[in-house]
């Protein structure tokens, strides 16, 4: 987890990879590559492109991890590594603006206080973070998912805390909008 | 605090007060408390963050990095081993590619020195004063070469004294 990262630890870690460590460079695999791997997946939404995102990024923290800044917390810059990896790949492969638009998430007949116990409604809230845009998801994922705080997901993404606060809370309106009409049949507004 | 600004917070930091700023966690308790709607919201919250954090687990494909994965991103300093002491990152894979660089951008400058003033230029200015008659010459040497042997026109055409008036 990544909030159980020992920042004292974490130093002397990435000095022994800079100084081409191979046995501190496996820890460090050990320790972050399942949560780099469900993040980059989070946001790309496919299993073999977050997996060559992960390899990647533990590609470029071990060719730069002189690079590596000791106030930070480790998984924080790989996170960072990880996330412009990926959004360098969303942009390839679709405009901005395409990725920010919002698709209809699977509706259902049931009321949703009752739906959210249920595995289909589970995977309706999955979805419906799939279809977030960009930022928001990003945003939403690094601070519930990966555990990071505002102020490490504003690192990430390269915005201020405010901003993340604020990509945070549209991000969970949002999928309130997208849920509740489960219920209904109809759907609602969502924030960009 | 006021139920709007509880359910700003609530949006932007979950339902979970541990992740409240501490300075407002105190209120928030207190609103509870007191306020229906404030607790409404924050069971609504609460089923949402309990769904975002099941959704990974029941979604297909969301597992551990296989072993495959594991290997290849192990392996990385076998297959690109770390030059040691290097300080500075050098975005070129080697220094040709600088040095290319530099080599097409001295040509390019003279290329562009060429088009600015070509060497027909000067051609042309003498291709000019040949064009003029021996008189024509005379005149333009004097205006140049002044009678005391000074070159261009004195300081006293400068200055507008009398004696050098016409």
């Amino acid at each position: 987890m990544p909030g159980s990262e020992d920042l004292e630890a974490a130093a002397p870690l990435m000095q022994q990879i800079a100084e081409g460590d191979a046995r501190a460079y496996r820890a460090l695999v050990d320790a972050h590559l399942g949560a780099i791997l469900v993040y980059a997946q989070r946001l790309l939404g496919s299993r073999e492109e977050a997996e060559e995102v992960a390899q990647e990024t533990f590609l470029r923290a071990w060719q730069h991890a002189e690079s590596y800044r000791p106030e930070f917390r480790v998984s924080t810059w790989l996170h960072t590594i990880a996330h412009n990896l990926a959004v360098d790949r969303l942009r390839k492969k679709r405009p901005l603006a395409a990725s920010d638009a919002l698709e209809e998430v699977p509706g259902s007949a049931r009321p949703p206080s009752v739906l959210l116990e249920r595995k289909e409604t589970v995977l309706a809230v999955q979805a419906a973070l799939e279809r977030l845009p960009e930022r928001q998801r990003a945003a939403l994922t690094l601070t519930h998912h990966q555990g990071l705080s505002h102020a490490e997901a504003a690192l990430v993404l390269g915005v201020g805390v405010d901003a993340v606060e604020s990509l945070v809370a549209r991000a969970r309106r949002n999928l309130r909008e997208l849920l509740a009409p489960l219920g209904s049949g109809t759907k609602g507004n969502i924030e960009p | 605090m006021t139920v709007e600004h509880f359910t700003h917070l609530l949006d932007a930091h979950s339902s979970d007060l541990q992740r409240w700023p501490a300075a407002e966690r105190e209120a928030a308790t207190s609103l509870l408390e007191t306020s229906d709607v404030a607790r409404q919201a924050f069971l609504d919250a609460g089923r949402l963050d309990a769904a975002l954090s099941a959704a990974p687990a029941l979604r297909q494909g969301f597992e551990a990095p296989s072993p495959q994965l594991l290997r290849r991103v192990a392996e990385v300093p076998l297959r690109q081993p770390r030059r040691l002491g290097r300080k500075v990152w050098w975005p070129f894979k080697s220094a040709y590619a600088p040095m290319l660089a530099l080599a097409a951008a001295v040509m390019c400058g003279l290329f562009v020195g060429n088009l600015a003033f070509p060497a027909s230029a000067e051609t042309a200015l003498d291709e000019g004063v040949s064009e003029l008659s021996d008189d024509e010459l005379d005149e333009l040497a004097e205006i140049a070469f002044a009678s005391d042997g000074s070159v261009g026109l004195g300081d006293d055409v400068w200055s507008g004294s009398e004696e050098t008036a016409p």
